[in-house]
């Protein structure tokens, strides 16, 4: 009894300095792990130390980072992407995405079509002279893509989106292996829309000239039919010669 | 109702390490597959599981002959297992019906499956980027009775070229442009 009630007076404040620096340890760990995993699965801040994507990410512009839309595939045309250095594992590169998997592409500095293979990906940088890329290497592996680069946060003046040049949204879709758009694609693009801008004038007089059309073949079986007639009374007229030429020219 | 928001609390609290554990330091998985047949899953069943060391791959720790898992090449979303046959600057011998001698090249290296007969492997999609390996698988956890090391396995002779003179694994920070 006397031991029993000895703990009683005894375990409270050890119970609750315990449950105190428990609680303390449980909700830092767990704190710190949280942050990684945003970190590391929806978004994070970089620094890019590259001059490859000159003008539109230039050296130590600071950038915002979401691996969220690798790892859900969402990444489209035209992105810009942060990456493992297929030739060297604990480099990062930062380039932007031309082609996804079963698109041609042509390469610029060999002239070839290349064929982007199941699971790769084509990338490219902006600096086309500064940049080792898809066009040394060959295409890539779409595991090796990091993250997407989203924001450019660090020049105040020139923070905002990475803007998706307009040349490549409207990339035809070049699927299979043998496709003969590829070849001169920025001439197609830069002229798209214009021509697209005069369509709807075309089109709207289209239903006028159609509308028309009826009426005109309204008249012609008229004209058909009053032939026969004619030609039954020729053979009358041809009969009494002199009544024949009197009435024509009457 | 207490216990119900303690025991959701407890799981919000635990999700967090969890992920960062398995996505740091170890995670379990399955083994899928008949590709590895000797060493893994050898009744044809998916029933192995096996414990993957993702810090030694993030510090490129791997040697030939270790059991390595890597994102497919053609499936991103589609984690293989595979062993590590030749380095960054060896020269192997293709399995593929060419036969022929290929240079792993610079930050490369060539993985195959035990099970040369049915195998997806770098005889087919050519050697794989280091960037690829997510993790060194390191213990066999699940079949109590095959419990224990992965242990490295020995190349044929004959097969691969290895040259130790190539300044592997050396600390590059920066970027390459």
């Amino acid at each position: 009894m006397l031991v029993i009630s000895g703990e009683a007076s005894y375990t409270p404040s050890m119970a609750s300095a315990f449950s105190v620096l428990h609680k303390s340890i449980v909700y830092t760990v767990s704190g710190i792990s949280s942050g990684y995993c945003v970190l590391k699965f929806v978004c994070a801040l970089g620094k890019c130390e590259d001059v490859s994507m000159w003008p539109t990410i230039q050296h130590g512009d600071l950038v915002l980072l979401s691996p969220f839309y690798v790892n859900h595939r969402l990444l489209q045309k035209g992105d810009v992407v942060f990456c493992r250095s297929p030739k060297n594992p604990r480099a990062v590169i930062c380039k932007r995405l031309i082609a996804l998997e079963g698109e041609t592409v042509v390469n610029d500095e060999t002239g070839f079509q290349e064929f982007v293979d199941k699971g790769q990906v084509w990338l490219e940088g902006d600096n086309k002279l500064a940049s080792i890329d898809s066009r040394t290497y060959g295409s890539i592996p779409y595991g090796l893509i990091i993250s997407k680069v989203t924001l450019r946060i660090w020049p105040l003046e020139r923070f905002g989106p990475l803007s998706c040049p307009v040349s490549m949204k409207s990339l035809p879709a070049t699927t299979g292996p043998l496709s003969e758009y590829t070849g001169s694609l920025p001439a197609n693009t830069g002229s798209h829309p214009a021509n697209t801008g005069s369509l709807p004038v075309n089109t709207g007089s289209l239903p006028v000239n159609t509308g028309s059309l009826p009426v005109n073949t309204g008249t012609l079986p008229a004209n058909i039919g009053s032939l026969p007639a004619n030609m039954g009374s020729l053979p009358v007229n041809t009969g009494s010669p002199s009544a024949n030429n009197g009435q024509p020219s009457s | 109702m207490r216990w119900m928001r303690q025991l959701v609390r407890g799981t919000l609290l635990f999700i967090p390490p969890y992920m960062a554990f398995n996505d740091i330091f170890f995670s379990i998985r399955t083994v899928d597959g008949v590709s590895m047949q000797p060493t893994l899953n050898p009744e044809g069943k998916n029933t192995d599981f096996v414990l993957l060391d993702r810090w030694a791959a993030a510090n490129f720790q791997f040697e030939r002959g270790d059991v390595v898992s890597l994102i497919s090449p053609k499936d991103p979303s589609q984690w293989l297992i595979k062993r590590v046959i030749a380095l960054e600057g060896d020269q192997v011998k293709s399995d593929s019906c060419f036969e022929e001698d290929v240079n792993v090249p610079r930050g490369h290296c060539w993985v195959e499956g035990d099970n040369r007969e049915c195998s997806l492997d770098s005889n087919n999609f050519g050697p794989v980027s280091y960037g690829l390996i997510t993790a060194k698988a390191s213990y066999i956890l699940w079949p109590p009775s095959r419990w224990g090391k992965l242990d490295k396995l020995a190349i044929a002779q004959g097969r691969v070229t290895t040259r130790e003179n190539v300044d592997r694994g050396k600390v590059f920070f920066g970027w390459d442009s």
